[in-house]
C-alpha cells in the first residue's frame, strides 16, 4: 500500500495505519493493513504413475480385477491421502467423461476417507489455477454438504478448515468463504462466526439476532406468511446495521443477501458496500448491480429466488 | 277473406314476369336436367319448376300455377304465403324473389378470383347484392401455428408447427402459456405464440377474428410499443404484409389471468368468412425433462439421449415441455428449474407438474420434487401428477454414484427402470423405487426380454422404457 497516491494523501495514509493496527487485535489473524487476503493460487501437479493407474481401473477385465486395481492404487499412495484426492480431482476434471467420474466416484468410496480429510484435500483447490478443477472442486464438495430441501447445508467441515486457520493465525480461505455465501447466506455467517472463534456474548448475539431475524423473514415468504414481495422493516434495519460491521465477513453477508434476494437492496446500503475495502464484498455488490440495476425495492418485486426477473 | 289486388296489378306483375321469363331462358342451361326427385327436397316457393334452380324457368309454371290453378311439381311451389294455393297475394313476393336472382354482386371462383355477376351464373362463392371485388374479398389464407417458444427462441427444440388437422383441437392444438403482469421470463420474453399468416397473392387485404378478449395479438415477439394489434368488436385491421409479400408473422398472446380456450380466425378484411382457424387453449400443465450426466440438449434430438427424445415428442403434442442440465437443479432442489414451475403455477396458474429424468436426472428429479412438497405453502395449489426414473442416481455431485431409491415425495404416478450395475459402467446403477410403475418397485429391465444384459447407459434408450414413460404420462396429465 505505498502507492503513489498515499504519499501524496497522508492523512489517508494514517487512516490506512489506524486501521491496521486496530484491525489486527480484532481479527487476530489479519496479515495486511486492508481485510483483504492475498488469493492463494493452487495447482496440481499430475503424478504419472497415479494418473496412469486411476487411468487403468477404466481398463479393468472383470471385478477381481477392479478390485486389485482399487487396491494398487491405494497402496500407491499410502499415507498420502491428500495428494491422492487432488489427482482424483485433476483426473475428473480432465475427463468430461461420464465413466471417468464414475471411476473417480467409485475410488474415493473405496478409499473410506473421513469426510474431513476429502474436504481439506478439496477446498485449497477453489482457488486453483485451472478453472475446470475450480468447478470439479465444488461440484465435489457439494456432496459433502448432505443438502435437502428441508434443511440448511452442513457446513462443518468448512467451519473446521477456517477454525484450523484462524488458530494458526491466517486469514481465512476468503474463496471459501464466498462458496459458502453463495449457497446459503444465513448458515454461512453463522459457521464463518464460529470459525472465527469471537469470543464477545454482545458481538456473538448481534450477529445472532440480525440472522435470526432476517432468516425468519425468509421463512415466511417461503411458506406464505409474506408475500413473496413484502419485507419486514425489522430485517431491512438489522441488513443496515450489519452492513456497517466492523468484519468483512459479516458484511459480506448483506451482500450475499443481496445477491440472492435483490428486491431487499435499499440504496444507501448498496452505496456503502460499493465502496467496502474488502475487494469481494465491493465485487459481489457490484455483480448485483449490474445485474439489477433500476430495480430497487419500490413495491415492484424483481426477483423471487435466485435469479429469477420479472417482466 | 283477404281482398284481391286490383286487377291492373295482377296484369302489371304479369308482365314483369314475362319479360323476365325471356331474360331467364337464355340465361338456364340446366332447365333440361330437371331431376322428379326433386319433389322430396327440402320446399322452395320460388322454385316453381323443381329444377332447384332460381331462374326464368320458374316463371312460366308460376304463370300458369297462378292461372289454370292445377297442382305444381312441388306442394309449395309458387306458395309463399303458405295459404294452400296460389293466388294473386303470391305474385309480389314472386317477382322480388326472380329480381333477386338478378342482383349483381362479387362471386368468388374456386381460383380465389373475384368478378362481379349474378347469383345465378356464379360458380363458386357468390357473397351478395351490392357486394365488390375491391380488396379482393375472394382471397383465400392460411394461418400456422408453432409451439411455445423458450427464452430467445425455441432452443432445446426445433421451431415446430401444429398440424393443420390439430389446429382447432383443445387439446392437441395450439397451446400457450398465460401471461398475465408478475409472470416471469428469465431471458425474454418467450410466452407468446409465433403465428405465421399466408394468403394466396400480394396485396389481399385479410384480418383476424378473436373469439375472446383474451387473445392479444402482436407484430413483434417482444411486444415492442405500437406493435399491438388492435381489436375493434374482436375483428382486427387489416394484417401488414410486406409490399408484395404473401407471408407475415403475428405473436399472439394470452393476456388474461384464467384459463381458457379461444379461436383465432383469419378472414377477409371486408367479410366475416373464416378462411382458417386455429383455437388456443392455456397450459394447465408444464413439464420438466431432466438429462444425465453429460447430456446435452441438442437440435435435432440426439437419439441416444431417451429422456430428451420422449421430451421432444411430447412437445410435439402439444405439452408445455422444458428440457433442462440435470445440474440446474441444486441437490436441495433449488435453482432455475425449480424457479420455473414455481413461476408457472403462481403466475400461469398451472397446477399439474411432469417431472422425469435418467442417471443424475433421476436424482434431480427426486430433489426437485423434494423441494416442491416442502414449499407448497408458499408456492401455492398443484399436484406432482408424473414422475420417472431412468436407472437414477443421486445428484449431490458430479461424482456421486449412490442409486436413487427414493420416491419423489407426493407424485401422483412414479414410473421406474433400472438395471443391476456391473463392471461395464462400474457398478452405476438404480434401483427398486417404492410404490413405483410398473408395479410394485418399477421394471429391472434385465428381467425384460429385450434388456438382457443392459448397462447404465442404455437404460434411456430403450424403446420400451420411452414409450412407457411417455403413454402413462399422457394419460396422468393434459396439456
Amino acid at each position: 500500500m505505498t502507492s503513489v497516491s498515499n504519499i501524496r494523501q497522508p492523512s489517508m495514509f494514517h487512516l490506512t495505519c489506524v486501521i491496521f493496527f486496530v484491525s489486527v487485535p480484532l481479527f487476530g489473524v489479519s496479515a495486511s493493513g486492508s481485510d483483504e487476503a492475498v488469493k492463494a493460487e493452487t495447482r496440481i501437479q499430475p503424478e504419472l504413475a497415479v494418473q496412469s493407474e486411476i487411468a487403468s481401473i477404466a481398463q479393468s477385465t472383470n471385478e477381481q480385477d477392479f478390485g486389485d486395481r482399487l487396491n494398487r492404487l491405494r497402496n500407491l499412495s499410502a499415507g498420502r491421502s491428500g495428494q491422492l484426492i487432488s489427482q482424483l480431482l485433476h483426473y475428473a476434471a480432465s475427463d468430461r467423461n461420464t465413466k471417468a467420474r464414475v471411476v473417480v466416484g467409485r475410488v474415493i468410496e473405496h478409499l473410506h476417507l473421513p469426510k474431513q480429510t476429502i474436504v481439506h484435500s478439496l477446498v485449497p483447490h477453489l482457488d486453483n489455477v485451472d478453472s475446470a478443477i475450480r468447478e470439479m472442486t465444488r461440484s465435489l464438495l457439494r456432496d459433502y454438504e448432505d443438502r435437502s430441501a428441508v434443511r440448511p447445508p452442513d457446513f462443518s467441515a468448512y467451519r473446521a478448515f477456517i477454525e484450523a486457520e484462524v488458530r494458526t493465525g491466517k486469514e481465512p480461505q476468503v474463496s471459501l468463504i464466498e462458496f459458502m455465501y453463495e449457497s446459503d447466506p444465513g448458515t454461512a455467517l453463522l459457521e464463518i462466526m464460529r470459525g472465527y472463534q469471537l469470543r464477545d456474548p454482545n458481538e456473538l448475539k448481534s450477529i445472532l439476532w440480525t440472522e435470526h431475524v432476517v432468516s425468519n423473514m425468509l421463512w415466511k415468504r417461503r411458506y406464505g406468511f409474506l408475500r413473496a414481495d413484502e419485507v419486514d422493516p425489522g430485517a431491512m434495519q438489522q441488513l443496515d446495521f450489519l452492513s456497517r460491521h466492523e468484519r468483512w465477513w459479516v458484511r459480506m453477508y448483506v451482500a450475499a443477501l443481496y445477491r440472492q434476494y435483490p428486491d431487499l437492496r435499499r440504496a444507501s446500503v448498496v452505496e456503502r458496500l460499493r465502496e467496502d475495502n474488502h475487494a469481494l464484498v465491493r465485487k459481489v455488490i457490484l455483480a448485483t448491480e449490474e445485474k439489477y440495476r433500476d430495480s430497487y425495492q419500490s413495491g415492484e418485486r424483481k426477483e423471487v429466488e435466485q435469479g429469477r426477473i420479472n417482466d | 277473406m283477404r281482398a284481391f289486388k286490383s286487377k291492373f296489378s295482377v296484369v302489371a306483375g304479369l308482365l314483369a314476369l314475362v319479360a323476365l321469363a325471356a331474360d331467364g331462358r337464355a340465361q338456364d342451361q340446366t332447365h333440361d336436367e330437371l331431376d322428379a326427385g326433386v319433389r322430396g327436397a327440402a320446399c322452395d316457393p320460388c322454385d316453381v319448376n323443381c329444377d332447384r334452380t332460381l331462374d326464368g324457368f320458374d316463371i312460366t309454371p308460376f304463370v300458369e300455377t297462378l292461372l289454370d290453378d292445377r297442382a305444381g311439381c312441388s306442394a309449395c311451389g309458387g306458395d309463399f304465403d303458405g295459404n294452400g294455393m296460389v293466388d294473386g297475394w303470391d305474385i309480389q313476393p314472386f317477382v322480388v324473389c326472380m329480381l333477386a336472382q338478378q342482383s349483381i354482386g362479387a362471386c368468388c371462383e374456386p381460383s380465389a378470383s373475384c368478378f362481379l355477376t349474378t347469383q345465378v351464373d356464379c360458380q363458386g362463392n357468390w357473397l351478395g347484392p351490392d357486394s365488390t371485388c375491391d380488396l379482393n374479398p375472394c382471397v383465400t389464407g392460411d394461418l400456422t401455428a408453432y409451439r411455445p417458444q423458450h427464452g430467445d427462441d425455441y432452443f432445446p427444440f426445433a421451431r415446430t408447427p401444429v398440424p393443420d388437422v390439430e389446429e382447432e383441437n383443445a387439446i392437441l392444438g395450439p397451446g400457450i402459456r398465460i401471461n398475465s403482469p408478475g409472470d416471469s421470463d428469465p431471458v425474454s420474453e418467450d410466452d407468446l405464440i409465433e403465428v405465421t399468416v399466408e394468403i394466396d397473392e400480394p396485396g389481399a387485404a385479410v384480418a383476424l377474428r378473436r373469439s375472446s378478449a383474451s387473445l392479444s395479438v402482436w407484430t413483434t415477439r417482444t411486444k415492442d410499443g405500437d406493435t399491438e394489434i388492435l381489436f375493434v368488436n374482436n375483428k382486427s385491421s387489416a394484417i401488414p404484409f410486406g409490399v408484395g409479400e404473401t407471408v407475415t408473422t403475428v405473436w399472439v398472446e394470452w393476456s388474461a389471468a384464467t384459463h381458457g380456450t379461444a379461436d383465432l380466425q383469419l378472414e377477409p378484411l371486408i367479410f366475416d368468412t373464416p378462411l382458417d382457424t386455429l383455437r388456443f387453449h392455456s397450459f394447465k400443465s408444464i413439464v420438466m425433462a431432466l438429462g444425465g450426466e453429460g447430456q446435452v440438449p441438442s437440435v435435432p434430438v440426439d437419439p441416444n439421449h431417451g429422456v430428451f427424445v420422449v421430451a421432444v415428442d411430447l412437445y410435439s403434442q402439444g405439452y408445455d415441455v422444458h428440457i433442462h442440465d440435470e445440474d440446474e437443479v441444486s441437490s436441495d432442489g433449488s435453482g432455475v428449474v425449480f424457479n420455473e414451475v414455481v413461476n408457472a403455477v403462481q403466475n400461469r396458474l398451472v397446477d399439474e407438474i411432469g417431472i422425469f429424468g435418467y442417471s443424475h436426472g433421476g436424482g434431480s428429479t427426486y430433489d426437485l420434487a423434494d423441494r416442491l412438497d416442502a414449499n407448497r405453502a408458499g408456492i401455492g395449489l398443484f399436484e406432482i401428477a408424473f414422475t420417472s426414473y431412468a436407472d437414477a442416481v443421486e445428484n449431490d455431485s458430479d461424482i456421486d454414484i449412490q442409486q436413487e431409491l427414493r420416491r419423489p415425495p407426493s407424485s401422483g404416478y412414479h414410473a421406474n427402470h433400472y438395471q443391476n450395475g456391473s463392471l461395464a459402467d462400474f457398478f452405476l446403477d438404480g434401483g427398486p423405487v417404492p410404490d413405483s410403475n410398473p408395479p410394485p418397485t418399477g421394471l429391472n429391465v434385465e428381467t425384460a426380454p429385450w434388456g438382457v444384459g443392459s448397462t447404465h447407459f442404455e437404460v434411456d434408450d430403450f424403446v420400451q422404457v420411452r414409450d412407457f414413460v411417455e403413454t402413462n404420462l399422457l394419460i396422468e396429465m393434459s396439456p
